[in-house]
């Protein structure tokens, strides 16, 4: 007999925005004004079909050492509605693409699908590329919501983490946010160099925390991340990691620390993300 | 994590992981022998393993060396205890190119590990003594879990050349090249596919952009089954280059045994060699 395994049966997947002209995704340019959102880019006209979810490759340009941030949006032109909010990406001194992140979010046939970014040196660039992906009898999970956690949109960064002075020890709690505004499904958390141009290489280890000032718990841990020299690539990589699942109820306190096998003031700096998943 | 069930079937979420601070951020790094394409020895990645039954994890491969020449290597995953290891993920593929944080995505393997077994690595690579790190999350839920797959099958790593199988895009930039095979016909029934991407060991590789198509059908009948995955090829300072990423997926796409695979890609280079990449299919289930 038929093997129909409840959730997955069939599978289909779609260029979403790639340009064959370039063998490549296509670019998103932010605002020339620093840390402000650009106007959107198509990156695609119509879904050709329901999707379950969707990976998304965002390819950070230039030479210039900088935070990026990108919004994903759904919508006819002037009309865009924002589903994945805030996504950092740490561009350094050359093109660096990032992973293929994948996010459970359902999306409709005939959906329009753009993005805008913004920066904190104006004018930058990243290429995107867009996988959406469908099931057939009962599909995935298909998600309907991102919501942002941790981004700074003043600065194009995230909540700034301090290992401490101690190499390889977890330093101090830091607060993402005091209350979730939504339930959890997942996690979907991220890091950032800071724009930090004078960078050393180093390992870094993330952890995410539940519960109240001075009795965090850990829900997350293991995350690692490492930071390439500012000789090298100056950045830090991945940008993403997840989605982890988790379940979080809507107001929970919601925390991140780190340790760093560097202990240099500045280097040992970085900017934590976190996106939740329902 | 595609194909996973979170609706009706997920419940809690536990989270395990070999990186922590007494590691230095590190997890584990095994070594490929010093002679070129040979297997290293294993390494612990969880030396008594997860506390608690995982219903897959999260494996990162990232390589170590600024300044290293470049070169594939082919990574194993495997269960059991020293002397008895049994190879769950074989011949993943990563590249090294002269610096040191341009890949380490984590991929998702829906490939379930019972608590206490321990898990190891090792590795082999095109030119020998390299290292490479692995970092490892397990995720375990509670009350139906997500589906979990059993096995995961390489095609097209070799390991007589730690590399993948060579496709050139050919000589006219940003167009499609010709079908190559990676296998005749799949082992086993997949419900998954990931991607795997190498530079060939090109240490003199120049920047371009390249789209992958995987086909499956009859050679002269392929059809696209997962379109334009976009890689770019790097160049370092040190002159040294690699691509990037160098695993994609897992795509969830239903593969009955006996299925041909195939890639074809296009480049925005026609260097000869530079437009050149290695892949290997890796399929779950």
């Amino acid at each position: 007999m038929s093997d129909w395994p409840i959730v997955v049966e069939g599978g289909r997947v779609q260029d979403g925005c790639a340009d064959t002209s370039t063998s490549a995704g296509t670019t998103v340019t932010a605002s020339s004004s620093t840390n402000t959102k650009g106007s959107y880019v198509q990156l695609n006209a119509s879904l050709g079909f329901d999707c379950d979810g969707f990976f998304l490759a965002l390819d950070g340009q230039g030479s210039t050492v900088a935070d990026l941030l990108l919004d994903l949006a759904i919508g006819a032109a002037s009309s865009e509605l924002v589903i994945l909010p805030n996504l950092h990406v740490s561009l350094g001194s050359w093109p660096i693409p990032g992973a293929y992140q994948w996010w459970p979010i359902g999306l409709k046939a005939g959906t329009r699908i753009s993005a805008r970014a913004q920066s904190t040196t104006g004018s930058l660039s990243v290429v995107v590329q867009f996988l959406p992906v469908s099931h057939g009898f009962a599909g995935l999970c298909g998600y309907g919501r991102v919501t942002d956690y941790a981004a700074n949109t003043s600065d194009s960064g995230g909540v700034g983490v301090d290992p401490g002075a101690a190499s390889n020890t977890l330093g101090a709690w830091t607060q993402l946010t005091a209350s979730t505004t939504n339930p959890i499904r997942a996690l979907v958390v991220g890091w950032g160099d800071r724009a930090n141009t004078a960078e050393t290489s180093a390992n870094f280890l993330m952890e995410i925390g539940v519960g109240g000032a001075g009795s965090e718990k850990v829900l997350l841990t293991g995350m690692r991340a490492r930071t390439g020299a500012s000789t090298d690539t100056n950045v830090i990589k991945p940008d993403l990691i997840g989605p982890l699942a988790a379940e979080v109820p809507a107001g929970t306190r919601l925390s991140v620390r780190c340790a760093s096998s560097t202990t240099d003031a500045t280097d040992r700096l970085i900017d934590a993300f976190c996106w939740g998943i329902d | 994590m595609p194909g996973s069930s979170w609706g009706t079937t997920f419940s809690g979420g536990r989270c395990q992981a070999n990186v922590t601070a007494a590691t230095s951020e590190v997890g584990a790094r095994p070594a490929s022998n010093a002679s070129a394409n040979t297997l290293g020895t294993y390494t612990d990645v969880l030396a008594s393993g997860f506390t608690n039954d995982v219903d897959g994890f999260y494996l990162q491969l990232q390589q170590t060396g600024v300044g290293v020449t470049a070169f594939d290597a082919l990574c194993d995953l495997a269960i059991g205890a020293g002397g008895s290891e049994k190879v769950i993920l074989s011949k993943m593929i990563c590249c090294n190119g002269g610096t040191a944080v341009a890949n380490g995505s984590y991929i998702w393997w829906p490939i379930p590990i019972k608590a206490g077994v321990r898990v190891a690595a090792r590795l082999q690579d095109t030119s020998g003594a390299n290292v490479v790190d692995f970092a490892l999350i397990g995720i375990s839920n509670g009350f139906l879990a997500p589906s979990h797959e059993g096995t995961a099958v390489t095609y097209g790593a070799s390991a007589a050349t730690s590399k993948g199988v060579s496709i050139d895009p050919g000589g006219s930039a940003n167009t499609k090249g010709s079908w190559v095979e990676i296998t005749s016909a799949t082992s086993q029934y997949h419900r998954y596919l990931t991607v795997g991407v190498g530079n060939l060991a090109n240490a003199g590789q120049s920047a371009s952009t390249t789209l992958i198509d995987i086909g499956i059908g009859s050679a002269g009948n392929e059809v696209v089954l997962i379109p334009n995955i976009a890689c770019r090829t790097l160049v370092a300072t040190t002159g040294l280059g690699m691509i990037t990423p160098n695993m994609i997926g897992p795509f969830p796409v239903e593969l009955p045994e006996g299925t041909r695979l195939s890639v074809r890609g296009q480049c925005s280079s026609t260097d000869s060699t530079d437009r050149k990449f290695s892949s290997a299919l890796y399929g779950v289930g």
